[in-house]
């Protein structure tokens, strides 16, 4: 009796832990399922023309290969060079970025300035900070536009932010960073897949929602009074400072407004190494960020919607979604294991929800970026995995993996093997982490130049991502040392 | 400022006012852009319902 009773909590409970991996999937559905409102909701009926005077500061440390195309690029903005400056805050390089930035001062006498200093390699928010005191000592700058040294302006681009600024309610506009690589390869290509669903799509969303998680680091403009009221600096305590501005901004009542029309190029890491260096820095910010505003996290307020139920599911999901995978396949485990007939009905609710969500989100996302999503059309379709891939395909038309296409062949899964197939289907998502992390281990070697593409593929982009964020996990865990390391840029964007 | 660069004022806040609205009304592609992705997911489970039920 008492065994029975026990055997059917364990049941419950293992289906709880399955369902954790259904919260990513509905946040996820919630967020795009919000983007078509963005026709009827969005900022535009309150913008109107307005050229404020721009103050750009740009942060750089060794940046001779992209420095000077991205002033030409700023130049030729289709916006009054008489309401332009562009600040080049020199963080002691050694490279010739001083002498690259001093010529282009001479080409665009006042309004390019060269800003060194002769002690650097504190970071970026240090370096950012260090141009927006100068900026900040007269009253010419109306409007703050922080980016990177690499990213390349579209000639409409900053006239479609500061359109935004007719409203007086709004404090900060971000525009859209598009992978911008010439001669892109396949990482690239899911970097550039990844950013159109996460920002022509999703921030679109957020906009609807009234919560924006993070300004684009290379391109944010704010409002002098924004800029003053959050303290007239750059948070130094942060990897994340990007998204700890965006939070300041919407937590001191103004908002953050996402422009997916004003278009950025940048140039986005191409090896498994650079980019697990860069996003580590991100997840290991966001962690810090997780943790600082622990007192926002669904509290809905008057002032802000940080705090509602929907901008946090969004928030913990993205961040907690290995943990959820994880969890999930621990359940579907735990019940197979149990031989409850719940397992099969379980993983096939959750995996046809997943496929029908990443479909939707898919077709709906790259529509949004026409453009960048042609270009990586392969890893469009490729995106989830090929071996989540044909998870999706056994929950969603039963028999076609385990029957039909071994039939194909001759063969017939006995029923050992049907057992075996479906614990390895089951815990797929683990080990498709692992996978990504193999990808990365292997890359440097003459054999990682073909199997860690053909790896991401099998295992996903997305894999790969969530083994960051657990690596993010155990670094945290070990208190390692959090750095800044800069992510290098060779001029791959062409002017 | 003279008459010229006055001109030339109202003629960029001209352009971009137009600009604006153009990107307004654009915004209303989101709807049949997202009935073509329901209508993707629909294929897929009429599929499912059809061949694997």
């Amino acid at each position: 009796m008492i065994a029975d009773i026990l055997l059917v909590a364990l049941e419950y409970f293992l289906l709880l832990l399955v369902a954790t991996g259904a919260i990513p999937v509905a946040s996820q559905a919630y967020s795009f399922l919000a983007i078509p409102l963005h026709a009827f909701i969005n900022h535009y009926k309150k913008a109107a023309p307005t050229l404020p005077r721009v103050a750009i500061v740009i942060p750089a440390w060794n940046e001779a290969a992209v420095i000077g195309s991205s002033i030409d690029r700023l130049m030729a903005l289709d916006y009054p060079r008489n309401r332009l400056r562009v600040f080049v805050v020199d963080d002691a390089s050694t490279d010739e970025t001083p002498q690259i930035v001093e010529r282009k001062e001479q080409e665009y006498p006042g309004s390019v300035v060269h800003l060194r200093r002769e002690k650097g390699g504190q970071g970026k928010a240090h370096t950012l900070n260090h141009g927006i005191a100068i900026v900040l000592q007269d009253d010419w700058m109306e409007a703050l536009l922080v980016m990177d040294a690499d990213v390349k302006y579209q000639s409409d681009s900053l006239r479609r932010m500061t359109r935004h600024f007719a409203d007086p309610e709004v404090g900060a506009v971000s525009a859209y960073i598009r992978e911008g690589s010439a001669d892109k390869n396949y990482l690239t290509r899911f970097i550039g897949v990844e950013y159109v669903l996460s920002q022509p799509a999703s921030r679109r969303a957020q906009n609807v929602l009234g919560a924006q998680a993070c300004l684009a680091g290379g391109a944010q403009l704010h409002t002098r009074e924004n800029l003053l009221a959050i303290g007239g600096r750059i948070d130094t305590t942060s990897l994340a400072e990007d998204t700890v501005t965006t939070f300041e901004t919407q937590l001191h009542g103004r908002k953050v407004v996402f422009e997916p029309l004003a278009i950025v190029l940048a140039e986005e890491p191409d090896s498994i190494r650079a980019l697990w260096k860069q996003r580590l820095r991100w997840a290991r910010g966001n962690v810090s960020v997780t943790s600082r505003y622990r007192k926002v996290w669904f509290r809905p307020s008057p002032v802000h919607k940080l705090g509602t139920i929907s901008f946090g599911l969004i928030w913990f999901s993205l961040w907690l979604l290995p943990v959820g995978m994880v969890l999930s396949s621990i359940g579907l485990l735990g019940l197979l294991l149990l031989d409850s007939e719940m397992a099969a009905l379980i993983f096939r609710a959750l995996w046809i929800s997943a496929a029908c969500t990443y479909v939707f989100i898919l077709a709906l996302g790259s529509q949004t970026d026409p453009r960048a999503s042609g270009t990586g059309w392969r890893e469009v379709l490729t995106f989830p995995g090929v071996i989540n891939m044909v998870v999706m395909l056994t929950a969603f038309f039963p028999g076609l993996v385990e029957v039909d296409i071994p039939a194909l062949f001759g063969l017939r899964l006995t029923e050992h093997g049907l057992f075996i197939l479906t614990v390895c289907i089951y815990v797929w998502i683990p080990f498709s982490m692992v996978g990504a992390w193999f990808a990365k281990l292997v890359e440097p070697t003459w054999i990682g130049r073909f199997l860690s593409p053909l790896l991401i593929y099998l295992v996903g982009y997305g894999s790969l991502l969530c083994a960051i964020t657990v690596d993010s996990y155990i670094k945290e865990l070990r208190h390692a040392e959090a750095k800044w390391d800069k992510t290098e840029k060779t001029g791959r964007v062409l002017a | 400022m003279s008459e010229r660069d006055d001109g030339a004022d109202d003629l960029r806040e001209r352009t971009i006012m137009a600009e604006l609205q153009r990107d307004r009304r654009n915004e209303h592609r989101l709807i049949p852009q997202t009935l073509i992705a329901f209508a993707v997911v629909a294929i897929l489970v009429v599929i499912r319902q059809v061949f694997f039920a």
